[in-house]
C-alpha cells in the first residue's frame, strides 16, 4: 500500500513512521478533458493532470492524501471521494495563515492523519518511528541546501541527469534511498556554469507539461534558482528535534516546521510567515539571478491574483520578470519559446549594456 | 465615482418616496432594495470606517460593532444591476489581474485599482466560499497597504474544526478592535444575536411558504435575498426585510397570485446581476417559475446567546458550501424535494472554481436522482461575455424538454 500526494505540504514523514511509501503525483497532460469533464475544465492543469493519473492509477490498495489548500484542490477531493470512495482517500486540510491557531490545528490535524493510518494499515503510530523518520526528513533537507548551493554554481542541467528529475525522483524514493539518491547527485564537484548563458531564476506552480522547462534551458537561460512548488518545498524545513518527545509533541514540531516552508501561494499572508513576494524576490537576488521566469498555470487562482504584486516589485527591484500562464495539453504553445527566447536577448542586452 | 453616487442616491430617494406613498404596505423588495442601497451609500462614505469580506463572515459581529461590511459579490452585484461594472473590471484587467478569474473579484479588485470607492479600512478574508476571493481581498488590502485577517474554515466539521474557527472568530474580533478602536460590547454582541434569531425565525416561514404549489412568487423576486441579507444580520434592517416578507406571503397565501406556473425550476448559486428580461420571459413565455435558489435556505441552528462565536463558527462550518460536494449536493436534492421542483438551472460562472468546478459532481449526483439539470455557461456580472440570444436557446430547449417529461409523466400516471 502506498500513499499518493500532490501537495508539498505532505507529511511524508509521517507516513515514512507508519513504514508506507508515499509518491507524488506528477500530474499527466495527455488529455486534460478526462477531468474536465469529470469536474469543469477551468480548473488548473496540475489538478486536471493529476485526476488524469489517478483515473487510470493500477494498484487499487493504494491511498490517495489531498491537502487541501486551493479551490482546485477542494474539487480534486471531491472528484476523488467520489470515484474512490472515502476509505481511500484521505483529507488534509491546510491552514491558509501558518500562525499560532493555524499551527495548532494542522498539528491536530496530523494526529487525527495517523489515528485514521492506523486505522487504515492496523499498525499504531510509535514515538519512536516517528522520530526516526523524522531525523532522517531532516537530514534530507540539509541535503537539499548542498543542492542549492550546486545549482546556483551550475544551473540546473535538464535531463535524467538535471537537478529538477532529480528532487522529482526524491518524492518517489523511501527517504533511505532519497539519501543516497541525492548524496550520489552531489558527489561530482559542481561544474562552472556555461558563460553564455544568463542566470535566471524560475519560481512558480508545477507544471503538468515539463517542456516548459526545457525551453528555458534552451532559450539559452541557465537556472540557478529554483522556486517551484515541486522543487525543494516538498523536502523543506530541517528542524530541532529531541529523541524524549511525545507523538503529540513531534507532531506539533512537525505542523510547525512544514508550514514554516517556503511560501506557497494558497497560503495568506500573516505575521508570522513571509510574504511569497518578499521570498521570491529574495530567492531571486541570492542566486545571482539577471531575471526571472515566473511559470504559472491557466486557472490558477493563488498565483494569478498574485501577477500585478510580483510584477510591481521585481520592476521596482530592477529585476526583469517574464510571466508564463502555461496550460496542460498535448501541444506546447509556440508563443512561450519565443517569448522566452525574446527574454533571453533583452537580458543579455542589458547584461552587454 | 460620481456616477455611482448618482445611481446611488436617485435609487434610494426613489425608492424611500415610494414607500412613503404607499404607507403600510409591506413592500419586502422595496425594502430590501433600500437597505441594500443605503447599505453601498455608506460604503461609499469616505468618514464611515467600513470592512470588505469574505463572504463566510459571521456580519453579526461587525454590525454589533458598528462596521458596515460587504463582500465582493455585493459590489459586483450593485455596480453590474447598475450598468457599471465594465469599467471596474477593465480597471483590473488593465492591472495584470486575469481575465480568467471570477468577475466578482475582478470587479471588487477594479474599484480598488480605480480608486471608485473610499478605500475599507478592514479586509476580512474567508476561505470560503471560495479561496479565490480569499486571494483577491488578500491582493486589494496589499494594494493600500493593509493586513488582511483571513478565516480559515476548513472542509473537516469536527470538533477541533470548530474549535478552530471559534478562536478565529474571537482574533477577528481583536483585529477589527485594534484597527477601529471600538470594542464589541457584550450587550451589543447579545443583541445582535437575538436580532439574528429573530430574522432567522421569519426567514424559516418565508422560505417554508414558498415550498407552496404553485408558488406564491414569482422568478426574480427573492432573487439575492439569501446572499445579501446575511450582510444586515443581527440588524434591525435585516429584521424588517425578513418581516415584510412574511407579511407579504402571509397576505399572499389569503389571494394567492395568479403565476401561471407549468413548471418549478431551483436556481444554483448566482443569479445574473446584470439587466436581462430572460428569466421574466420564461415564466410568461413558458409558465417556467424559479421557485427556489439554493442560497435562499436557513441551514443552521438558532444560535446560542451563551455561546455566540461557537454557534456563529458552527454556522460557517455546516453551511452546504463549507464541506465537500457530496453535502453541497444533498443540500440541493432536499430542496428539490422540498420545492418539488422539475429542473435545476446551474449558471457556471466563469471563473468560479467553487460552483462550476463542481459542474460535473453536481450533474452527476442530479441526474441519478433523476433531476434533470441544465449547466449554462455564463458569467453573471461581465455583460461583455453575455450572448443572450445563445443562453435564451437553451434555457427555452431545457424548458420545452421539461415540458414535454412533464406530459410523458401525467399520460402514465393515472
Ligand atoms: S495552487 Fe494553483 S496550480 Fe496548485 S493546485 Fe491550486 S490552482 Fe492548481
Ligand atoms: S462566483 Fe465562485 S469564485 Fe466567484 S465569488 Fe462566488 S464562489 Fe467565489
Amino acid at each position: 500500500m502506498a500513499v499518493l500526494y500532490a501537495c508539498s505540504f505532505a507529511p511524508l514523514a509521517l507516513f515514512d513512521a507508519f513504514g508506507l511509501t508515499s509518491r507524488r503525483l506528477v500530474p499527466s497532460a495527455k488529455d486534460p478533458a478526462v477531468a474536465g469533464g469529470m469536474l469543469h475544465d477551468n480548473l488548473c492543469g496540475h489538478v486536471k493532470g493529476v485526476l488524469e493519473r489517478i483515473f487510470s492509477w493500477p494498484d487499487p490498495q493504494d491511498l490517495f492524501l489531498v491537502v487541501v489548500s486551493c479551490d482546485a484542490m477542494r474539487r480534486m477531493a471531491d472528484a476523488l471521494l467520489e470515484t474512490w470512495g472515502p476509505a481511500r482517500v484521505l483529507v488534509l486540510d491546510l491552514p491558509v495563515c501558518p500562525d499560532e491557531e493555524g499551527m495548532r490545528y494542522f498539528a491536530a490535524s496530523l494526529i487525527k492523519l495517523g489515528q485514521r493510518l492506523t486505522e487504515l494499515t492496523g499498525r499504531p503510530l510509535h514515538a519512536h518511528a516517528l522520530y526516526r523518520s523524522l531525523a532522517l526528513r531532516n537530514e534530507l533537507a540539509e541535503h537539499l541546501e548542498r543542492l542549492r548551493g550546486q545549482v546556483h554554481t551550475e544551473g540546473v542541467r535538464t535531463g535524467p541527469a538535471g537537478a529538477m528529475n532529480v528532487l522529482r525522483e526524491l518524492t518517489d524514493l523511501p527517504v533511505g534511498e532519497a539519501l543516497e539518491r541525492i548524496d550520489a547527485f552531489l558527489a561530482p564537484p559542481p561544474l562552472p556554469r556555461d558563460p553564455n548563458t544568463v542566470p535566471v531564476y524560475l519560481f512558480g506552480t508545477i507544471q503538468p507539461d515539463p517542456r516548459y522547462f526545457d525551453l528555458v534551458v534552451e532559450a539559452g537561460l541557465a537556472v540557478t534558482g529554483l522556486g517551484t512548488c515541486d522543487a525543494y518545498r516538498p523536502h523543506e524545513v530541517a528542524f530541532a528535534l529531541a529523541p524524549e518527545l511525545s507523538t503529540p509533541a513531534l507532531l506539533e514540531a512537525y505542523a510547525s516546521a512544514l508550514l514554516g516552508r517556503s511560501p506557497c501561494p494558497t497560503l495568506c499572508r500573516c505575521e508570522r510567515s513571509s510574504t511569497l513576494v518578499a521570498h521570491h524576490l529574495a530567492a531571486a537576488h541570492a542566486c545571482s539571478a539577471r531575471g526571472a521566469v515566473l511559470l504559472t498555470l491557466k486557472y490558477c487562482d493563488p498565483y494569478l491574483a498574485k501577477v500585478p504584486e510580483l510584477r510591481r516589485a521585481f520592476q521596482e527591484a530592477n529585476c526583469p520578470l517574464l510571466v508564463l500562464e502555461g496550460e496542460a495539453g498535448p501541444n506546447l504553445p509556440g508563443q512561450a519559446r519565443t517569448r522566452l527566447q525574446a527574454f533571453a536577448e533583452l537580458l543579455t542586452a542589458r547584461g552587454v549594456a | 465615482m460620481s456616477q455611482v453616487l448618482a445611481y446611488l442616491d436617485a435609487t434610494i430617494d426613489g425608492l424611500t418616496a415610494k414607500l412613503e406613498a404607499e404607507g403600510k404596505a409591506p413592500n419586502p423588495r422595496k425594502r430590501f432594495a433600500l437597505a441594500a442601497m443605503r447599505l453601498a451609500r455608506r460604503l461609499c462614505d469616505p468618514e464611515v470606517v467600513t470592512a470588505w469580506c469574505g463572504v463566510a463572515t459571521p456580519f453579526e459581529l461587525l454590525n454589533a460593532m458598528g462596521v458596515p461590511a460587504c463582500y465582493p459579490e455585493f459590489i459586483g452585484g450593485v455596480l453590474a444591476s447598475a450598468g457599471l461594472v465594465v469599467p471596474t473590471l477593465e480597471a483590473a484587467e488593465q492591472c495584470g489581474y486575469s481575465s480568467d478569474s471570477c468577475g466578482y473579484h475582478r470587479a471588487a479588485l477594479g474599484v480598488i485599482t480605480s480608486r471608485l470607492l473610499p478605500p475599507p479600512r478592514l479586509f476580512l478574508a474567508t476561505s470560503q466560499p471560495c479561496s479565490a476571493g480569499m486571494y483577491a481581498l488578500e491582493s486589494a488590502s496589499r494594494i493600500l497597504g493593509r493586513s488582511p485577517f483571513v478565516l480559515h474554515v476548513p472542509t473537516d466539521r469536527s470538533e477541533a474544526a470548530t474549535s478552530y474557527v471559534t478562536r478565529q472568530l474571537g482574533r477577528l474580533v481583536l483585529h477589527v478592535s485594534a484597527i477601529t478602536g471600538r470594542r464589541l460590547a457584550e450587550a451589543d454582541l447579545a443583541e445582535a444575536i437575538l436580532a439574528s434569531n429573530r430574522t432567522r425565525a421569519s426567514l424559516v416561514e418565508v422560505f417554508e411558504r414558498c415550498t407552496d404549489v404553485p408558488s406564491p412568487i414569482r422568478s426574480t423576486e427573492l432573487k439575492n435575498l439569501g446572499i445579501v441579507l446575511p450582510l444586515f444580520f443581527g440588524t434591525a434592517e435585516a429584521e424588517t426585510v425578513a418581516g415584510a416578507w412574511l407579511d407579504e406571503l402571509r397576505l399572499r397565501a389569503e389571494r394567492p397570485p395568479k403565476t401561471g406556473e407549468r413548471l418549478r425550476l431551483l436556481w444554483l448559486q448566482n443569479r445574473l446581476q446584470f439587466k436581462s428580461k430572460l428569466i421574466e420571459d420564461l415564466e410568461t413565455d413558458y409558465g417556467a417559475v424559479i421557485v427556489a435558489d439554493e442560497f435562499n435556505d436557513i441551514t443552521w441552528p438558532p444560535l446560542d446567546p451563551e455561546n455566540p462565536l461557537q454557534s456563529l463558527a458552527e454556522r460557517i462550518l455546516f453551511h452546504p458550501y463549507s464541506g465537500t460536494a457530496e453535502v453541497r449536493i444533498a443540500h440541493l436534492l432536499d430542496l428539490v424535494r422540498r420545492y418539488r421542483v422539475d429542473g435545476v438551472i446551474n449558471p457556471c460562472h466563469f471563473g468560479c472554481k467553487q460552483g462550476t468546478g463542481s459542474r460535473g459532481l453536481i450533474e452527476r449526483g442530479l441526474r441519478r436522482a433523476e433531476v434533470p439539470v441544465l449547466n449554462l455557461e455564463v458569467d453573471c456580472i461581465d455583460s461583455r461575455n453575455f450572448s443572450e440570444g445563445q443562453v435564451r436557446t437553451r434555457l427555452q430547449a431545457f424548458v420545452e424538454l421539461l415540458l414535454q417529461r412533464r406530459e410523458l409523466s401525467a399520460e402514465v400516471l393515472p
